[in-house]
């Protein structure tokens, strides 16, 4: 089996376009204003988690290869605190929340520089790249969100009897675990990027029509002395 | 007189048929969608991903195939690594030497590119021969793509241990899935040209 030119020439395009972002990213700062934008994102979707459920999601620079922190506590399990103090005749107490790192770049930020780098690298024209972008960006911020739903709702009903939130049954427990070790890995969000790809662009692709060029009109005659 | 209410309700009718429904005009998108081949290619090709990973998942694939397979992994790079005189011992599926660790987990032992493949050829319309070829050298050339990977990924962690995250996540990733993708659309374009490619194509 050899490989075609074309297809070498389009890898050797997206590997260009991919690349050149790469750097952009870490030296560019934009690797920061992503993780910026997912803690932004899922603070409006995930503050309020459940029933009583609350999610603070902060900058993290403790260790290196984590950029985001998540902070799991609830209004139960503030008011069992409380309860608790009030008893004791305390005026203060504490609560220990549930914490977990995240690398928001690995997560979600990756899948998105994959997908344009798939669009940009594709013969398409403008219109449908922009069309495709648009709608790739879309899917992949809902599955962004819809995996970092889940994790927060594994991490809640792991520990329900710290907050009664999430799911107190074994059987769910162990239904959202499953999910989540299936959605959690980050080749998940690069098949998808490339499934949105596939069918965003390669109809289009069929459908173009081959360039022609104009051997005729542009054809000088010449007369050999 | 009767004529001009016929003819009324002739426009009339002909103003319903041009603004379809909604269910309508979902079921046109619809038929339009899956009128392509590529379309309902792709569609079954999900499908075959969603089970893939169903399966791969539990408890059981896990145990039985993807351990043995990250552990093959493992003891084949250490070989290697051994013979490029790097004196690394080989536990399950830890490379380990005094100066660096790798470790091969899910996402690392090249099982998804090997699925995407696998599922790739079994939904496209190609002979039983045809597809046996393109299995045999797709495979062979992401186990050798994944050993290739898993030892510069340890060299990279003894040379340039900064860069490791970087070659892990955005170079290593990217370029596996991309040559996935490649190895697949060889094995398509050196399919004969049938009516079935031109119109999937």
């Amino acid at each position: 089996m050899k490989i075609s030119k074309p297809i070498v020439k389009h890898l050797c395009v997206f590997l260009g376009i991919y690349f050149s972002l790469l750097i952009c990213v870490n030296f560019g700062g934009v690797k920061e204003q992503f993780a910026d934008f997912f803690r932004s994102s899922t603070t409006i979707f995930y503050k309020s988690f459940g029933d009583g459920g609350a999610v603070e999601i902060k900058s993290y620079t403790k260790e290196k290869h984590f950029d985001t922190v998540c902070i799991l506590t609830s209004k139960h399990q503030k008011n069992k605190a409380l309860a608790a103090a009030r008893a004791k005749g305390l005026k203060k107490t504490k609560i220990t929340p549930v914490k977990f790192p995240l690398n928001t770049w690995n997560m979600a930020g990756l899948s998105f520089l994959f997908f344009i780098s798939l669009i940009f690298a594709t013969p398409v024209d403008w219109k449908t790249k922009l069309k495709s972008l648009l709608i790739g960006f879309v899917i992949l911020y809902a599955f962004m969100m819809a995996k970092m739903g889940m994790s927060l709702l594994l991490k809640f009903s792991i520990y329900y009897e710290r907050f009664s939130v999430g799911f107190e049954n074994k059987y769910m427990l162990e239904a959202i675990n499953y999910l989540n070790n299936i959605i959690g890995i980050p080749f998940v969000s690069l098949i998808l990027a490339a499934l949105i790809w596939l069918f965003l662009c390669f109809p289009k692709l069929s459908t173009q029509k081959p360039k022609t060029t104009n051997v005729a009109q542009e054809t000088i005659v010449e007369t050999v002395a | 007189m009767g004529n001009k209410e016929t003819t009324e309700n002739k426009e009339s009718s002909s103003a319903i048929s041009i603004t379809p429904s909604l269910t309508e005009r979902v079921a046109i998108a619809y038929k339009k969608f899956n009128s392509q081949l590529i379309n309902r290619l792709l569609l079954r090709f999900m499908g075959l991903m969603a089970l893939f990973y169903l399966l791969w998942a539990t408890p059981l694939v896990q145990k039985t195939i993807i351990a043995p397979i990250a552990q093959a992994y493992a003891y084949i790079s250490g070989a290697i690594l051994n013979l490029m005189g790097y004196g690394v011992n080989v536990s399950r599926d830890v490379i380990t030497s005094t100066d660096f660790s790798i470790s091969i987990k899910n996402g690392c032992d090249g099982i998804e590119g090997l699925a995407i493949f696998l599922c790739a050829i079994a939904i496209y319309p190609a002979t039983l021969r045809q597809k046996l070829k393109g299995l045999g050298y797709g495979v062979l050339f992401l186990v050798v793509l994944n050993l290739f990977r898993i030892i510069t990924l340890y060299m990279t962690g003894i040379h340039f241990p900064n860069l490791f995250d970087v070659m892990h996540e955005s170079i290593w990733q990217i370029l596996f899935i991309a040559l996935t993708l490649v190895a697949l659309f060889t094995w398509i374009d050196s399919l004969p040209k049938t009516q079935v490619d031109q119109d999937s194509l």
